[in-house]
């Protein structure tokens, strides 16, 4: 009786020390976020490797939780450590597949026909050289554009919507959507003539 | 917009940046909390808008971003007593500054309160000699009484004279 109430306080929980919730129950309520983000990321790797990841992540959230005293779990750290997790361990798995850019038309693709494909679309000299030519022709378009015109719209190409381009430039929608408007009109424009002149 | 993007994006992707000099992965996460100072978040912007990779990986963090919070949230620790432990003491000590300049600043240009002016008003009035006077002109002998706490007679009288009273 008396040995078992010494063993209870010799190892008592860390809810119990620290009067945080149980790591189990925290990250039970993490986990589906990270998992259904990392899902949705645009390299084949990343999505693939989902369950990897989210293990990675689960680890260093819980060396944070077990070396943190405090008996207040403090919401901004937790959610630095979590992203700082995420993207550490997406670089670490970059490149460990191949095809690893996922387009948005392969998703329910099978292997066979996902091959038959890719072997369709081999592209041969003449395509790869209008495309390099095109390349150059887009990125000095895009450097004589205004600064911040040059930044929305470089962002907008990079796959970022108008919100997350207004936040992102720290500005209201109405200028963020003007700036990558005007951005894009003065690219085709200046894509246009480049692509008549040829 | 849109087709623009769908024709043009991966064209400009495929230019990506040597990940070398990407930034840290502590440095995306201030990013995506908000918690970046201006000057640093236009860098980072403006690496996120040359390099696929990491604008992809931030992607992935505002993807979570919502859900994360609220779950982080909802288990009732909530690091409002962080901000608030290290704000309040500051808050309340400039509210306590801010209240003690601004009484300064009215006592010096109002010349601050004069107790004696309201005793001097209430002898004023009590001892004037008729009260058909005092109705006449009340307001001169408020004045010259009360700034020396006088009753009346030959100093108020004196006042008088001597502003032409």
């Amino acid at each position: 009786m008396t040995s078992g109430s010494d063993s209870d306080r010799r190892n008592p929980t860390p809810e119990e020390v620290t009067g945080k919730p149980d790591f189990d129950q925290l990250w039970k309520t993490l986990a589906p976020h990270v998992r259904a983000a990392v899902s949705r990321h645009r390299s084949r790797d990343a999505a693939l490797a989902a369950d990897d990841l989210v293990q990675e992540v689960r680890i260093r959230v819980w060396t944070v939780y077990s070396g943190d005293r405090n008996s207040r779990l403090k919401t901004s750290y937790y959610y630095k450590v979590v992203n700082s997790a995420i993207i550490d361990s997406l670089r670490s798995h970059r490149g460990t597949l191949a095809h690893s850019v996922r387009s948005e038309s392969d998703g329910d693709e099978d292997e066979p026909a996902l091959i038959e494909r890719i072997g369709g679309e081999e592209q041969g000299p003449e395509s790869v050289f209008d495309e390099e030519q095109r390349k150059v022709r887009l990125l000095a378009a895009i450097r004589q554009l205004p600064p911040d015109r040059r930044r929305a719209v470089t962002l907008f190409l990079q796959g970022f919507t108008v919100p997350e381009i207004a936040e992102l430039l720290g500005c209201d929608l109405n200028r963020a959507h003007n700036l990558a408007y005007r951005g894009v009109r003065a690219l085709k424009e200046s894509m246009g003539e480049a692509e008549g002149n040829d | 917009m849109k087709n623009f993007q769908d024709r043009y994006s991966p064209i400009f992707r495929d230019s990506a940046c040597t990940e070398d000099a990407c930034p840290p992965a502590e440095s995306l996460a201030d990013l995506a909390a908000g918690n970046v100072w201006p000057w640093r978040r236009r860098r980072l912007v403006e690496h996120l808008s040359h390099c696929s990779h990491c604008a992809d990986d931030y992607r992935v963090l505002t993807t979570a971003r919502h859900g994360l919070l609220m779950a982080l949230e909802g288990q009732g620790h909530a690091d409002q007593g962080v901000a608030v432990g290290w704000l309040r003491p500051g808050l309340v000590a400039t509210a306590a500054l801010v209240v003690v300049a601004l009484s300064v600043s009215i006592l010096v240009q109002t010349g601050g309160p004069n107790p004696a002016s309201d005793q001097g008003v209430l002898f004023a009035s009590q001892f004037e000699p008729g009260s058909r006077h005092a109705e006449r002109q009340p307001e001169r002998d408020r004045l010259f009484t009360s700034d020396f706490g006088e009753s009346g007679g030959e100093g108020a009288q004196l006042f008088r004279d001597d502003f032409g009273g």
